[in-house]
């Protein structure tokens, strides 16, 4: 009797015991190695899941390192640094690529975002300790230089016009999540969520729960969650960079029609695609043409996106329509009839 | 030595200590999060702070040696830095897990994390 | 009676089956669903048998000799994790076998000394590294301490007529 008695409680301890390994094991995080860094002027943070995560993170961040040294022109032994000073240098497969398709999505903007900003950009400095606002008639003469038409590519040859210099400020972060997810990719990692100053190439299977930050909040403050599989996602809003001079905010998106600050409704626009290049350079775009004529461009890139206006209603391409939830009620969605 | 598999005094010892792991599951689950601030200086941990246990502590970092970061009541934020746009002082308080703040010139980010899982994965800026 | 030798020489085989044992223990294959460092500590049954039957001196003195081989083979930290569990859970052993006498079975004890283990390897871990995150960890080694203390007090009481024998051939029982 007394030997039954303990069996089953053996038996009912055991159970409990395992039953509370099991569970343990279900819910325990898995190992994911996080990593935060700099490149680009930008915050680089990394989620990475996969053996040898470390190692896939530094090799991205010495990636994202040498297209910086390639791309910026601030860095004075950069391949663009010498396109603008020569306006004709022979440049890497790497870079033409990344110019061919740019230019591209300059020519379907109709010159709305131009990669031949950079006297422009130079000209107002936002952002930065030299920022100032330029004379009108500077900025006529500067936006002479600005055209996209004038970059012509030979096989390897690139020459530019002869005021011409060229900004790649407007892709540079997309082009980095690019590489970032050839690395991933090499390495066969199973997850990777990669920041590179807020443009995010997300990599792996299941869904990912993307915050955009509300434009009108501080950094960590999102107003809606994209739920979206892998993909690449671009922001651009007002709110990014901007100097201030006598009370008014100057932001740093561009308009290469009048030279200022591109002026219109949006408070911020995100981009949803498959390409990190284009998903950083079509936010640009896009929040530089305003809704109505982004349409025809995600059209035709296939991207899609959520435009948030200055009036706190959030418009959003049909792709995204079961993937958004908003999350401030300061915030609405804009329903057609 | 003689004995038996097992015994009531066993049974007793075991429930004891399943209660015991009982317990401390459900004070890590319930006892509030276990919020840790780290400091990077350059793509480094230099320091961290337990947010959750009030740990007070000022830190003095940045490429030019003069920014200051401040934990206090739970939650850490720049006081003062000598960078240009202060954006990092414009941050605001950290004080939930995923929370974050930089300042860009000094090199320097401010990263909350808890043990529980995000409810997103990353932000888009 | 017995003499001296007969001890030395039974020690002497018991700590080569606890070595067998850890050998034995590290050949199987990691169950992919269990944390890391959580072992089922086969070795811990000819510890229990020397504490319960032979005396306390000859239990502590296969943990060192454990520990020893440790050092040799897997170097300084583990020698000290493994110090620091055994030496504790011999201590624990000593202590069931002295105080609850015959009202604790064979996985009463098996068990408090798992527990005591992985105890003792934590508080070395926290030592060595300096920090106490490792503390978050302590439910899931109370666990495992229970399971597998269930597994080698169970197969401690089906191997004990056979130690007892080795033990009347070296005429130390």
């Amino acid at each position: 009797m007394q030997k039954k008695k303990s069996g089953i409680a053996v038996a009912v301890v055991l159970a409990a015991v395992i039953l509370i390994v099991v569970i343990y094991d279900f819910s325990a995080k898995k190992k994911i190695f996080e990593d935060t860094d700099f490149a680009m002027g930008a915050v680089i943070s990394q989620k990475i899941e996969a053996s040898g995560g470390e190692k896939i993170a530094e090799e991205i961040v010495e990636k994202i390192k040498d297209v910086e040294n390639n791309i910026s022109w601030r860095i004075e032994s950069s391949e663009i640094a010498e396109l603008n000073k020569n306006k004709k240098a022979t440049l890497s497969d790497e870079t033409v690529k990344y110019l061919k398709e740019l230019l591209d999505v300059c020519e379907k903007s109709n010159g709305q975002v131009d990669l031949t900003v950079g006297n422009l950009v130079n000209a107002w400095n936002i952002g930065s300790e030299n920022f100032r606002v330029p004379e009108e008639n500077e900025l006529e003469t500067i936006l002479e230089s600005v055209d996209y038409k004038k970059v012509k590519i030979e096989n390897n040859l690139v020459s530019v016009g002869a005021n011409q210099s060229i900004d790649l400020g407007f892709a540079g972060k997309g082009i980095a999540c690019d590489e970032a997810k050839e690395i991933l990719q090499k390495h066969k990692a199973e997850k990777g969520i990669i920041s590179v100053g807020g443009s995010l190439c997300l990599y792996g299977e299941g869904v990912f729960n993307v915050g955009i930050r509300n434009p009108l909040g501080d950094v960590n403050d999102y107003m809606a969650v994209l739920n979206i599989e892998e993909s690449f996602v671009s922001t651009s809003g007002n709110y990014e960079r901007f100097s201030e001079k006598d009370g008014k905010k100057y932001h740093h998106i561009l308009s290469t029609e009048t030279g200022y600050p591109t002026d219109n409704n949006l408070l911020s626009v995100t981009i949803v695609c498959q390409s990190g290049l284009l998903s950083d350079a079509l936010s640009t775009a896009c929040y530089c043409v305003g809704y109505e004529n982004s349409l025809p461009l995600l059209e035709i890139y296939n991207a899609e996106a959520v435009f948030i206006f200055d009036d706190n209603t959030v418009k959003i391409t049909d792709g995204l329509k079961e993937k958004i939830e908003i999350k401030n009620d300061g915030f609405e969605l804009w329903k057609e009839n | 030595m003689e004995r038996k598999l097992i015994t009531k005094t066993d049974l007793l010892i075991i429930a004891a200590v399943v209660v015991l792991i009982v317990i401390s599951f459900v004070v890590k689950n319930f006892s509030g999060e276990n919020l840790v601030a780290e400091i990077y200086f350059d793509g480094k941990v230099i320091e961290s702070v337990n947010l959750s246990q009030k740990e007070e502590k000022e830190i003095v970092t940045g490429s030019n040696g003069e920014t200051v970061i401040k934990a206090k009541d739970g939650k850490i934020f720049f006081t003062s830095s000598c960078c240009p746009d202060k954006v990092c002082v414009k941050s605001g308080k950290l004080e939930k897990n995923g929370d974050f703040a930089s300042c860009l010139p000094e090199k320097v980010v401010v990263k909350v994390r808890g043990e529980k899982n995000d409810n997103i994965d990353a932000i888009v800026y | 009676m017995k003499t001296k030798t007969q001890k030395i020489a039974l020690i002497g085989v018991l700590s080569a089956q606890a070595l067998a044992l850890a050998f034995l223990e590290n050949l199987l294959p990691a169950l992919p669903f269990l944390p890391p460092g959580v072992k089922l500590g086969l070795s811990n049954i000819v510890t229990m048998f020397c504490a319960g039957s032979l005396g306390f001196a000859p239990a502590f003195f296969v943990t060192v000799i454990k520990s020893l081989f440790v050092f040799l083979t897997r170097g300084a930290t583990a020698f000290f994790m493994s110090l620091g569990g055994g030496l504790l859970s011999t201590l624990a052993m000593c202590l069931m076998v002295k105080s609850v006498k015959n009202k604790s079975g064979y996985i009463g004890v098996a068990v408090v000394s798992a527990i005591c283990h992985n105890l003792g390897q934590l508080a070395v871990s926290i030592i060595i590294t300096k920090t106490t995150a490792m503390i978050s960890y302590a439910p899931v080694l109370l666990i495992s301490a229970v399971v597998m203390g269930f597994i080698t007090g169970t197969v401690l009481k089906f191997v004990m007529p056979l130690l007892i024998k080795q033990s009347k051939y070296f005429k130390c029982l």
